[in-house]
């Protein structure tokens, strides 16, 4: 029997409710008296709170109790919302994420900042316009009946509810504090000490009620859980003033709110862990941890090339039947793959969405007003991709904010708009995506990069450097100096890290830059990683694999050209040369050329070049395997892949040969 | 079948934290209980930090101790912190006389 950790658990669904909570401060700075908003943040709030203090961490609970608290003032329209209370609880949410990480840190002089700084947001120093009037009669709690009313409640809270952090007998609780309740537990459900999962909730219960409160405050009790429960609520009557039961002389508050207001008492209160996004489709999603999609993907790799050695024993078979069988075997690996494909595809809106809060911040640091916008979030990428790029891309967004954009008044005698504007896009185009952070900024001065270039002896002083290629200098190591370094921007991931990670990645970097209207980088990163599809084809007697993602058109190069170009390596191509590789040469197989070689055009952005190989074998379905320590240092090859045969295949590292097939073109060219 | 009235002299001791976030060490130890003893005594610490998952799972000991012909029940009636639970989660309005008789120690006649 397998039992999920509750702590574990907690803290998944914790770092569910910071996404929720993070989005709804970002999204309520669009518009600061959004009742939505503002109630999604306290909920969120409330519900952390509780699933902490559930989990046993207290100082989380605590902590997120003033915020919460700070919140249903808002909520209340006691306090008005402010940037300022936004960027206070925005900061301590990042202090609450520490807690959950660490619930025995010792950070307390930090949260009691932060809870200073809280106070003071929320007009205890009596910030400047923050208290406002207080709600409308229309908008208060419906005040009580004069009559008291029995209503019959049936309820189940899902199974899930306690491992989320929902505490029912905290509901319970809430109940009786709405007058008379009579709570009968049904436990016909709970089965047998060896079949019973100890975090599920078994028991289900019949209330009646008797109350001077309103429905909606029994509606109030179930608020959290209302979408993933069943309930049955039934009023039975309607009656004169009763024993035992108080008629309230003020309105009532619903009792999600009196949670609230009671201060650090109900560690053990309601607590529901029910995140909106959920919207009652819980029951159709299964919750998987990452590696185990790794390790399901690495068996379907396996799997990829067992069937590719049975297919090519079924080949060379006359057994008909091994034939169809091996058909058979090879569509569904295919489909498999496929599937497992899907799997491990996320929307890259799970990327972007951290840039808001990145953004936000830079924006109060640095005094620009930044708009941030986002196109094609929910383009797919697989998981490993979006984890990978994180960091880079976070370095991309800083280098924009920090050396592209302008402050407002720069951008006003520019003749731009105050606010400068950042766009993170997505696309698929073919079997990559592109990722693209662009700028309307001042763009990168090339008189300076080439400056520096030339100071850090990258370039020779006076050397001719074509714009794409003087661009691309910035990506190179220790190009950035320290006079170039902020807070911002400095952080230890350079240029060339970026670069890098992006190339591990079997990416490119395309860079453009206008002075005075700004950058574009774009990213272009293969879907997947782990496996491609590729072109097999021979050099001398060596298979290698070309990733077909990169392959524009195979040529036929007869051995009279090839003779006819006279070591130049170019091939003219409908009006433009490419320049060629001659694999053979490289690879030093020490073989003839066959008669009729081919060329295989391949490309990334712009730049193309031709791999001349001996034979093209034909495509193939490429598991890619990792090159062993040993063979750290090869740079022309990105990886291996076992064939049918049982042989390895090296994958051809393209980014590197293109890399080299433009610096023998430049080579050429300045010989003359 | 379960007899709470034979007071064995040591019981299977339970720890002091009896909520969801011990639940499943408890639920081991309720089995390997059944699994070296019998009867099956449970004593449960009077200020034990007790939620409904160990409400649950001492049903659940009861259903298995009744399936398997075990004899299970508490090695004094519920107090403390187990009995203001047990009132919480209205167990106490639902109970049976075999049930009283089970957390409460309370023969009731017929």
């Amino acid at each position: 029997m397998t039992t999920l950790d509750p702590i574990q658990v907690f803290r998944t669904e914790a770092a569910e409710l910071f996404e929720q909570i993070e989005g709804g401060l970002l999204d309520l700075l669009h518009d600061l008296s959004n009742q939505d908003q503002i109630d999604a943040v306290f909920r969120g709030l409330h519900t952390l709170k509780g699933s902490g203090a559930m989990f046993g961490f207290e100082a989380l609970a605590a902590f997120t109790h003033h915020c919460e608290t700070a919140f249903d003032r808002v909520r209340k329209g006691e306090v008005s919302a402010s940037a300022e209370l936004v960027a206070c609880v925005l900061a301590a949410q990042d202090h609450m994420k520490a807690l959950v990480d660490r619930p025995n840190g010792d950070n307390a002089e930090e949260g009691d900042r932060l809870l200073a700084e809280l106070q003071a947001a929320v007009g205890g120093q009596g910030g400047s316009g923050t208290v406002v009037t207080p709600p409308l009669a229309a908008n208060a709690p419906v005040a009580a009946d004069t009559a008291a009313t029995t209503w019959k409640l049936s309820f189940r809270l899902p199974s899930n509810a306690m491992a989320n952090g929902t505490n029912p007998l905290g509901l319970l609780d809430e109940l009786r504090e709405l007058g008379t309740c009579e709570i009968r537990a049904d436990l016909s459900k709970v089965p047998g000490l060896n079949q019973i999962e100890p975090a599920d909730l078994y028991v289900s219960w019949q209330v009646t009620l008797t109350t001077y409160q309103p429905r909606s405050a029994i509606d109030d009790v179930f608020i959290f859980v209302m979408d993933e429960m069943e309930l049955q609520i039934e009023q039975q009557s309607s009656t004169a003033p009763i024993a035992g039961v108080k008629a309230p002389d003020t309105p009532a508050a619903p009792a999600a709110e009196k949670a609230v207001m009671e201060p650090q008492a109900r560690a053990e209160a309601s607590t529901p862990a029910v995140a909106e996004a959920k919207n009652g489709k819980a029951a159709e999603n299964v919750r998987v941890p990452a590696e185990r999609l790794d390790e399901l993907m690495d068996r379907v790799g396996e799997l990829v090339i067992a069937q590719s050695r049975l297919s090519q024993l079924a080949g060379s078979s006359v057994d008909i039947q091994l034939r169809a069988v091996s058909e058979d075997v090879e569509r569904l690996s295919g489909e498999l793959r496929d599937t497992m494909m899907v799997l491990r595809m996320v929307p890259v809106t799970q990327l972007f969405s951290r840039f808001r809060r990145l953004v936000h911040d830079l924006a109060r640091e640095t005094g620009k007003m930044i708009e941030l916008e986002f196109e094609g979030e929910t383009t797919e990428v697989d998981k490993t991709v979006i984890e990978r790029l994180a960091d880079p891309l976070v370095h991309l967004v800083r280098n924009s904010i920090d050396h592209g954009l302008e402050l407002p008044d720069e951008r006003i005698a520019a003749g731009k708009d105050r606010s400068g504007r950042v766009l993170l896009s997505a696309r698929q185009s073919g079997g990559e995506v592109i990722i693209t952070i662009k700028d309307d900024g001042r763009g990168i001065n090339r008189e300076r990069v080439r400056a520096k270039a030339e100071a850090s002896g990258l370039v020779q002083p006076g050397q001719q450097l074509m714009d794409q290629e003087l661009l691309q200098l910035i990506f190179q190591p220790g190009f950035s100096t320290a006079a170039q370094v902020t807070n911002l921007s400095g952080r230890g991931v350079g240029m060339d890290v970026v670069k890098k990670t992006v190339e591990a990645l079997r990416g490119v970097i395309d860079i453009r830059s206008e002075p005075g209207k700004g950058s574009e980088i774009s990213l272009r990163i293969p879907l997947t990683l782990a496996i491609i599809d590729g072109l097999l084809v021979r050099v001398g007697s060596g298979n290698y694999v070309i990733p077909l993602s990169a392959v524009e058109e195979c040529l036929e190069l007869s051995l009279e050209e090839d003779l006819r170009s006279r070591g130049r390596s170019f091939i003219s191509l409908r009006d433009s040369l490419v320049p060629y590789l001659r694999l053979r040469d490289l690879f030093r197989t020490g073989t003839a050329p066959d008669p009729y070689q081919k060329v295989v055009v391949i490309s990334t952005g712009d730049e193309r070049i031709g791999l001349v190989v001996d034979q093209i074998i034909g495509d193939h379905q490429t598991v890619i395997k990792s090159m062993s320590k040993l063979h750290h240092d090869v740079v022309t090859f990105s990886g291996a892949t076992i064939l049918g045969d049982g042989s390895v295949a090296l994958i051809l590292d393209v980014i590197h040969l293109i890399n080299v097939g433009q610096q023998q073109e430049a080579q050429l060219r300045a010989a003359g | 079948m379960s007899d709470p009235q034979t007071i064995q002299p040591h019981g299977t001791v339970l720890p002091p934290s009896l909520s969801i976030r011990n639940a499943t060490t408890v639920r081991d130890l309720l089995q390997a209980a059944f699994e070296s003893t019998d009867p099956v005594m449970l004593s449960v610490p009077d200020d034990a930090d007790i939620d409904l998952s160990f409400l649950q799972l001492v049903e659940a000991a009861r259903r298995h101790a009744e399936l398997n012909g075990r004899a299970f029940g508490l090695q004094k009636p519920a107090m403390g912190n187990l009995l203001s639970t047990l009132e919480r989660a209205g167990f106490i309005t639902a109970m049976t006389p075999r049930d009283r008789e089970f957390w409460l120690h309370r023969k009731e006649q017929q």
